[in-house]
């Protein structure tokens, strides 16, 4: 593993390449793109595991994180989704400069997933696309972020030091202990894959933990775009973003191993029925 | 303010970022911030990130550190404790620094996990010159108790409840003197009351070394001219819950000024608010500038 910073003086990025393990290496490039906020520190043992993972199987690996997030350069104050999608862009340059792999992929996990296709789009060098457990309607998950952010204040707070005191309303400039400014709300809420043209991308990994209708939509999307998807349902065994997974030695390896698979074209695994 | 990858250790494995202010001033200490839990170097809410670099930006070079087998610094092979592991491995990259800057001693900062690893360090490295921990050891005191229980004394059902069960159990030792049979005296007095329940105080959520050993340890520290900044927050109501109870606990203890205290009636554990967290930075901050 080997720490690198990488992007214009303006804006350095921080990374962490993996480099493939065993020879011959797949020539292969994977770029692991990082879900919002806290959703992104909780993903942080789980990426790492995957990279590692990815590695063994031969892909030269880079973690990453975007402007204004993580070890990289600026103030999430600051961040556009514009950024963030070339911030993916440079990543896999970096990675094909530092590796010489000759083909990338990306693996994005929650609203990473979004960042995953539109750096993937265009790109000639691209080899598929994962999608572990995704946002599909941004509005809808910026909602959701907003309910568990009042909801932690309150129990952190009310039930406790706090007494009587109101939790002041939220802004909508801060979610779970970062800020989202106007701007990257109204882009993040503008975003649906169910209403995303996948142009030149065609291979497609989905992982996902629930059948909900927001997936199958999903799945249908990507069906009718003649994209040849592979869809993984892995029920919950171990949720990346679980307190339990973050304060302890827990990873989801089942959802790990469907990736790799993905990655390297075999189909999902088929779960035995009963016999007759 | 410019910002570079380590990898520190007797095995150079322990990944760190170092934050470096433009003009590095020599008779300055060098900050080490540790994991929180298992936090990785980020720290929550990318909070350490955000306070090395204000503290390079102050003047300080400031260390974000992964310990062993956390975010990205790989387990120790030599079956060491967790605590045993994160001392070894706090020694090992204050050699390093040490070697390749010469500071004028370092400064732990940790936040609960993190406070008590500095502590820990503290107490055995004499390189350790100043300590910022926040939620670290404190013990409940009698004003504590009453911070917590004190509230439910305003409300009358707490006073009735108190009354009718004083009051059964007078009647009940009346009573119960009288040669009458068990059996009767249950169905006149009901059977034993329970007891009065108020707000659960859970244990403690992590493990402290008594309070004579602290206050041992404490009093060591401020003898070698260790400074110390003791920040407590709400998120830990379970055993702080007032301004300067940090004194209270510590009543034997001369701190002779070496000592700062603040308390955070109004955040979490892991200042959730961004507003909160800026409060943060800017006390640590000064007391940077203030005491070294």
């Amino acid at each position: 593993m080997n720490p690198l910073h990488f992007g214009s003086s303006e804006r350095i990025l921080f990374g962490l390449h993996h480099p493939a393990l065993g020879k011959p290496g797949k020539n292969r490039g994977v770029i692991l793109c990082n879900p919002f906020g806290d959703e992104a520190i909780k993903a942080h043992r789980a990426f790492r595991e995957l990279a590692k993972s990815l590695a063994t199987a031969g892909y030269d690996v880079l973690r990453f994180d975007y402007y204004g997030t993580g070890d990289s350069a600026g103030n999430g104050e600051d961040a556009t989704l514009a950024q963030w999608i070339e911030d993916a862009g440079d990543a896999a340059d970096e990675l094909k400069d530092a590796s010489g792999v000759a083909k990338v992929s990306f693996v994005g996990l929650r609203f990473g997933c979004t960042l995953a296709i539109e750096a993937a789009k265009g790109r000639r060098d691209l080899d598929r696309v994962v999608l572990w457990v995704p946002v599909v309607r941004g509005g809808a998950y910026l909602d959701e972020l907003a309910k568990f952010h009042e909801a932690l204040l309150r129990t952190e707070l009310i039930s406790r030091g706090r007494g009587e005191d109101p939790i002041p309303p939220t802004t909508g400039l801060e979610l779970l202990g970062f800020p989202i400014s106007t701007a990257l709300r109204a882009e993040i809420s503008a975003t649906d894959l169910r209403e995303n043209a996948f142009q030149s991308i065609r291979q497609v990994g989905l992982i996902a933990s629930n059948q909900t209708p927001r997936i199958l939509e999903l799945a249908k999307h990507l069906e009718s775009q003649n994209i040849k998807l592979n869809h993984s349902h892995i029920p919950v065994g171990v949720n990346w973003n679980s307190d339990e997974a973050i304060n302890s030695s827990l990873v989801p390896k089942e959802a790990i191993m469907a990736i790799v698979d993905a990655l390297s074209g075999k189909g999902p695994k088929k779960k035995e029925g009963n016999k007759a | 303010m410019k910002e570079k990858a380590l990898l520190l250790g007797e095995k150079k494995t322990l990944l760190s970022i170092l934050s470096e202010p433009e003009v590095v001033s020599k008779d300055r200490p060098i900050f080490i911030l540790l994991n929180a839990g298992i936090v990785h170097r980020v720290g929550p809410n990318r909070k350490s990130v955000k306070l090395a670099r204000a503290l390079a930006q102050a003047g300080f070079r400031c260390l974000r550190l992964d310990l062993s087998g956390i975010g990205d610094s790989p387990p120790r092979r030599d079956a060491q404790s967790f605590g045993e592991s994160a001392i070894a491995d706090i020694g090992e990259v204050l050699d390093d620094l040490e070697a390749l800057y010469n500071p004028k001693g370092f400064v732990l900062f940790g936040l609960c996990s993190g406070a008590d690893n500095a502590l820990q360090v503290a107490q055995r490295d004499k390189r350790i010159v100043g300590t910022v921990m926040i939620d670290g050891v404190a013990y409940r005191t009698p004003r504590y108790y009453l911070q917590h229980y004190g509230p439910r004394l305003n409300r009358p059902a707490v006073w009735f409840n108190f009354a009718r069960r004083a009051a059964e159990k007078v009647a009940g030792k009346t009573l119960g003197r009288l040669p009458l049979p068990t059996a009767l005296k249950e169905t006149l007095l009901g059977s034993e009351p329970e007891e009065v329940h108020a707000l659960p105080v859970a244990d403690y959520v992590r493990e402290f070394e008594s309070r004579e050993l602290v206050s041992e340890q404490l009093q060591g520290l401020v003898n070698r001219g260790v400074k110390m900044y003791w920040l407590y927050t709400a998120g830990m109501s379970i055993y702080y819950n007032y301004e300067r109870q940090f004194f209270d606990c510590f009543k034997s203890v001369d701190f002779k000024g070496m000592v700062d205290h603040d308390y955070f009636a109004d955040s979490d554990h892991t200042f959730t608010e961004l507003a909160k967290q800026r409060v943060l930075l800017d006390s640590v901050v000064d007391w940077s500038r203030r005491r070294f």
